[in-house]
């Protein structure tokens, strides 16, 4: 029983708590401290915030009966505010490195090319950032092993090694030789294409490194020249081409929004190159959606909704329509019921479903339509045997393509259907399996198409009663001729049918 | 006092490394020290200009709530409590106060009086009470947790209603997995589904929640 003083706004409260405090707000941090550098405090109203500040600390002191910080407050109040203040006066340095350290990684001069700014200077999601360009050794390159396209590898490889992996163990995972459970694909990145695409052509487009030398952009491209210097399919001459990479590198006035900017541009917005995949885009959309609620008070309603996911559609270069955030958020909910049905429930390595969430990623979105009744969403809500079996027969790969998905919305009210579905599950051969699945779908919408014969019945019994009650002389005085003459087209075209049906019925 | 050594720094620091020197300076109870690395590094300043716009009813109240965020994170860390991110401790106890003045000062108006902006999302809840009130809803949310499911949804909600009793501001995910032993990703999950299920469970057990995650998910059409 529930403990009837328990307001819903109580519970209300204590939801935004509990959101509140695990939130991660990092970005919003730097957001703060950046307004703090960009708009200073005039001088008077710096120190009415630094005595606002001490004076808090001394009220708490006081409260808590922390006699030893009351005694340093209170014996020097106004030296302590001046001192305050001279450290005010003395303004952190502008760039907001997060604890980077500048490397130099640019090499001051090959092949006859000096480093130098980069002119004019690039835009990024509409930002221009400073960056410096010029030749870097390949082998100076690490790897970044916080790409987001490799969080599921790096994730897998620590928890089975307990480490983080070596540059070396890095370039295995890109070249797809580290044995990872769910990974089926022989060259999941593409590398050795595009290797043999810099053998030939070189580093078209430069890499994008931050302050400490850090890949922001890039990772494909420099695993492909690590690829390429220890191959033997490559000669000495492409082998050259591979050991110095012309890059760009962030300046040191670079700050976090810089950052961001790169990497939303280069990988949301397109440039024909290898994106990351949809299911990693989303999570990140999805997560900052998270911390948008978190950090969002008043709650937002709908209007104030809809205004926030049209700031973060903007945010990555998704346009002010906010069908893609949408889409995401909800494909990103399916993918986490999927993950939790096999790792929890079933016990599965957790790694090898996030795979499979990446393979079959897009198949939520058709999961996640038709929320009303007689959608796909709403007929696997209702039921969770139903929602098992498909995640099961999607972990499976059993579904040939996500148009299937779109046919299960008729499998609740088909019984055959279902247990088709279920003897596909249990078969251990994937492609009898696959075939099993196709077999039950078929089922299910043919006899969606009987329902629509019914129908027919329906519509046929009702127009020959409206025909036989019409009166004669409408006929000749209401409807038109044009109909006059579909109607006997008509009446013609089924009349030797029915004649011949009726014939050998009449015979049975 | 803090050793010089500590808090030696060079001419050019960035404001993540003062805010790093004001936990030190903190866990030392070297208040000056601290004093001085926060206002260099600007996040009290910015702090105020964000409740100022975000709070516009306490514009005038936001450096006395800025400066009892510093003094419940300088307490926090006198006491021993580990604070990883002074920024986001800061940020979040802010965050608290300014949402309990903002509480406080409704009830004390007129409905009719309340700000557009800010009157969204208005709750029901007594000024006196309110501690209470809480108190008892956390005492529910316990009852409630073995109807959460997954049993990690089941821990990480937990902890997180321990630490919303203990006063604490910020958990953040290393926390969580350090002390309840779970991978990153699983606390990540774990983390952004416990609330929606605790308003699930506690609607279905007769208790109204508002803070309900579908309203958030899409604009209320039907994509299909």
């Amino acid at each position: 029983m529930i403990d009837e003083r328990v307001i819903p706004s109580a519970f209300d409260e204590l939801l935004r708590k509990a959101r509140l405090i695990s939130a991660d707000v990092a970005s919003e941090v730097d957001a703060v401290i950046r307004a703090g550098l960009e708009q200073p405090l005039n001088e008077g109203d710096a120190t009415r915030l630094v005595r606002a500040v001490v004076e808090a600390l001394r009220r708490g002191a006081q409260r808590r009966g922390d006699h030893i910080t009351l005694t340093q407050i209170e014996s020097d109040f106004d030296g302590l505010v001046a001192r305050a203040m001279r450290a005010w006066n003395d303004p952190p340095a502008q760039n907001l490195s997060f604890g980077r350290h500048p490397q130099e990684i640019i090499v001051e001069s090959h092949n006859g090319f000096n480093k130098r700014p980069v002119s004019p200077r690039p835009w990024f999601h509409g930002r221009e950032v400073s960056m410096n360009c010029g030749w870097a050794r390949t082998q100076d390159i690490c790897l970044w092993e916080h790409n987001e396209r490799l969080d599921i590898h790096v994730a897998q490889f620590r928890k089975a090694a307990g480490r983080s992996p070596s540059g070396t163990e890095l370039l295995d995972i890109m070249l797809s030789k580290m044995p990872l459970q769910g990974i089926s694909a022989s060259d999941q990145f593409k590398i050795v294409d595009l290797a043999r695409s810099i053998a030939n052509n070189g580093v078209r487009q430069p890499p994008i490194l931050d302050i400490d030398a850090t890949l922001l952009d890039g990772n494909r491209r420099v695993a492909a020249c690590y690829y390429i210097l220890g191959s033997d399919e490559f000669s000495l001459d492409q082998k050259q081409r591979a050991e110095h990479i012309f890059v760009w590198q962030l300046t040191e006035h670079a700050d976090e929004e810089d950052r961001r900017r790169v990497v939303v541009s280069l990988n949301f917005e397109h440039d024909y190159k290898e994106e990351w995949p949809a299911y990693v885009r989303a999570k990140k959309v999805y997560e900052d959606w998270q911390t948008i609620l978190a950090t969002e008070f008043p709650r937002p309603g709908p209007e104030r909704a809809a205004k926030l996911k049209r700031e973060l559609s903007m945010r990555y270069a998704l346009g002010p329509d906010t069908t893609v955030v949408n889409r995401y958020l909800k494909m990103v909910e399916w993918a986490e019921d999927f993950e939790e049905y096999h790792r929890d429930l079933h016990g599965r390595d957790e790694f090898e479903v996030k795979h499979k969430t990446t393979e079959y990623f897009e198949y939520f979105d058709e999961l996640s339509k038709g929320t009303k009744p007689g959608g796909v969403a709403h007929a696997i809500a209702q039921d969770d045997e139903l929602k098992g079996l498909v995640f099961d027969l999607l972990f499976q790969d059993k579904f040939r393509n996500w148009r299937q998905i779109r046919a299960l919305k008729y499998l609740p009210e088909n019984h055959d259907a279902l247990r088709a579905m279920r003897e596909a599950r249990d078969e251990p051969d994937p492609l009898i399996g696959q075939q099993r699945v196709e077999e039950a779908l078929d089922l299910s919408v043919s006899s969606r198409a009987e329902v629509r014969m019914l129908g027919a019945n329906e519509r046929i019994s009702n127009f020959v009663r409206w025909l036989e009650e019409i009166p004669v002389k409408a006929f000749r005085d209401t409807i038109r001729r044009e109909n006059l003459n579909a109607l006997l087209r008509a009446l013609r075209l089924v009349e030797r049918q029915v004649e011949s049906i009726l014939e050998e019925s009449a015979s049975d | 006092m803090i050793a010089d050594s500590q808090l030696q720094r060079p001419q050019e620091t960035s404001s993540t490394e003062l805010l790093e020197i004001a936990v030190a300076a903190a866990e030392h109870g070297d208040i000056a020290s601290f004093l001085e690395a926060i206002h260099q590094s600007r996040l009290p300043a910015g702090l105020v200009q964000r409740i100022q716009s975000r709070w516009p009813r306490l514009h005038d109240e936001a450096e006395d709530i800025v400066g009892e965020a510093f003094d419940a994170a300088y307490d926090s860390m006198r006491s021993g409590t580990r604070v990883r991110s002074l920024g986001a401790y800061v940020f979040k106890a802010a965050d608290h106060i300014a949402h309990d003045r903002w509480e406080q000062s409704r009830i004390s108006e007129p409905l009719s009086e309340e700000l557009g902006g800010e009157g969204r999302g208005a709750s029901l809840m007594p000024g006196p009470d309110r501690e209470e009130m809480l108190a008892s809803a956390i005492t529910t949310a316990r009852r409630l947790l073995p109807l959460l499911g997954q049993q990690s949804i089941q821990v990480v909600m937990g902890y997180l209603l321990d630490a919303i009793e203990a006063g604490r501001h910020d958990v953040p995910n290393e926390e969580l997995v350090e002390v309840l032993g779970l991978s990153s990703e699983t606390v990540r999950q774990s983390k952004s589904r416990a609330w929606v299920r605790l308003a699930r469970v506690a609607q279905q057990q007769g208790i109204p929640v508002t803070e309900f995650r579908e309203e958030y998910l899409s604009d209320g059409e039907d994509d299909e």
